[in-house]
């Protein structure tokens, strides 16, 4: 009768080792390199979050509200609050007025009619008229050539063929 | 045959357990990983879910803003190709229903086309939907819409719904709205208002 000489437990003790465990040297180094790959994905969440910034100062609504895990709703201001505006380091930026509240979007056509027909198009903006639209007060009759362009457009190239400048010369009436 | 021997004499393999000290450092680094855990989760996942939902709202806003800027411009836009004239496919009038749709109306189709065409922009199952009425036509401008709502207004957004000279557009959209299949936190809502001015009359012509 044979009978089996190794077992589970005794196997690795065949040849006298001893399974040895973890030290706490290595044990730090698996924390070091867990740390290390979550701050790696730091530029992301911070590249995610300029872009909403960027994306919301667009177009703001007037108001937010977050229900956040665990908790209630939250109603708060657009980002960046308005608090955020007054600290010194924004000022001290020069970075754009706020719009005041509440946030209202004006949605302003065009003062001349065929900029509104062929924009087709009106002005997104924070308020009720443009100043800089000129005020039209009389339009050119049916058929009156507003735009013309009197010679063709030139091209202006540098040495390895590229295109530097495009000049176009055109007659408004 | 033969029979496993006795073990030797010497140092004999004991199948040892783990002492308390042993446990209590092994409970304390699985404690210090489930902190860890949990702080990478608010650190990075709570943030990401937040900037996923405050993106889709501000998407999804811009794309109604634009809409609506487009049609609000004075004119509809015309699908023939050339420019036309400046009474074709004029502004008329907004009505904004009681049901909080709009209604614009546009007016000086050339023939054969119909004389005037309306377009309508009202929120259908969480959609802001808008629907020309010739050709007939329904796009979705937005999604993840909980609430639209048109009404008279003055300049200031004082509403007016008699003699307002502007329309006051409110819009509200939520992220996850109810019929996502994720539901739950968190969730985000926000409230876009956009005021629509009248085009100036059509100067006379020269």
């Amino acid at each position: 009768m044979k009978v089996a000489r190794d077992s589970f437990l005794t196997s690795g003790l065949r040849f006298g080792h001893r399974r040895r465990g973890s030290w706490l040297l290595e044990v730090q180094i698996a924390f070091a390199l867990l740390g290390i790959g979550l701050a790696g994905l730091c530029p992301f969440v911070v590249m995610q979050l300029r872009q909403l910034v960027n994306l919301e100062s667009r177009f703001m609504a007037t108001s937010y509200t977050f229900n956040s895990v665990g908790g209630g709703a939250l109603t708060q201001s657009p980002w960046p609050y308005p608090k955020y505006y007054t600290t010194p380091s924004y000022i001290a930026s020069n970075g754009p007025a706020p719009p005041g509240p509440p946030y209202y979007y004006y949605l302003v056509p065009w003062n001349n009619p065929w900029v509104q027909k062929l924009t087709t198009r009106a002005q997104l903006l924070t308020a009720a008229s443009n100043t800089s639209d000129p005020t039209v007060t009389s339009q050119p009759a049916a058929g009156f050539p507003h735009v013309t362009q009197p010679q063709a457009v030139s091209l202006t190239l540098d040495g390895n063929g590229n295109v530097t400048a495009v000049t176009a010369v055109v007659q408004v009436n | 045959m033969y029979v496993r021997s006795q073990p030797s004499r010497g140092p004999t393999p004991r199948c040892r357990g783990f002492t308390i000290a042993e446990m209590v450092v092994a409970i304390f680094l699985t404690a210090l990983l489930a902190v860890l855990m949990a702080a990478a989760a608010a650190t990075f996942a709570r943030p990401a879910a937040e900037v996923d939902g405050r993106t889709r709202l501000a998407l999804e806003a811009s794309l109604a803003a634009e809409a609506l800027a487009r049609d609000l411009s004075g004119y509809l836009a015309d699908n023939s190709g050339v420019p036309g004239t400046l009474t074709q496919y004029q502004f008329s009038n907004w009505i904004p229903a009681s049901d909080g749709s709009l209604v614009l109306n546009y007016q000086g189709g050339p023939s054969p086309a119909p004389a005037s065409v309306s377009v309508t922009y009202q929120q259908q199952n969480y959609g802001l939907v808008r629907t020309l009425s010739s050709p007939v036509q329904s796009v979705v401008v937005a999604s993840h819409v909980t609430g639209f709502n048109a009404s008279l207004c003055n300049p200031d957004g004082t509403p007016n719904p008699s003699t307002g000279t502007c329309v006051k557009i409110e819009i509200t959209l939520t992220y996850p709205d109810p019929s996502s299949p994720r539901q739950g936190n968190p969730k985000f809502s926000g409230t876009y208002v956009l005021i629509g001015v009248q085009p100036p009359p059509l100067p006379t012509p020269q």
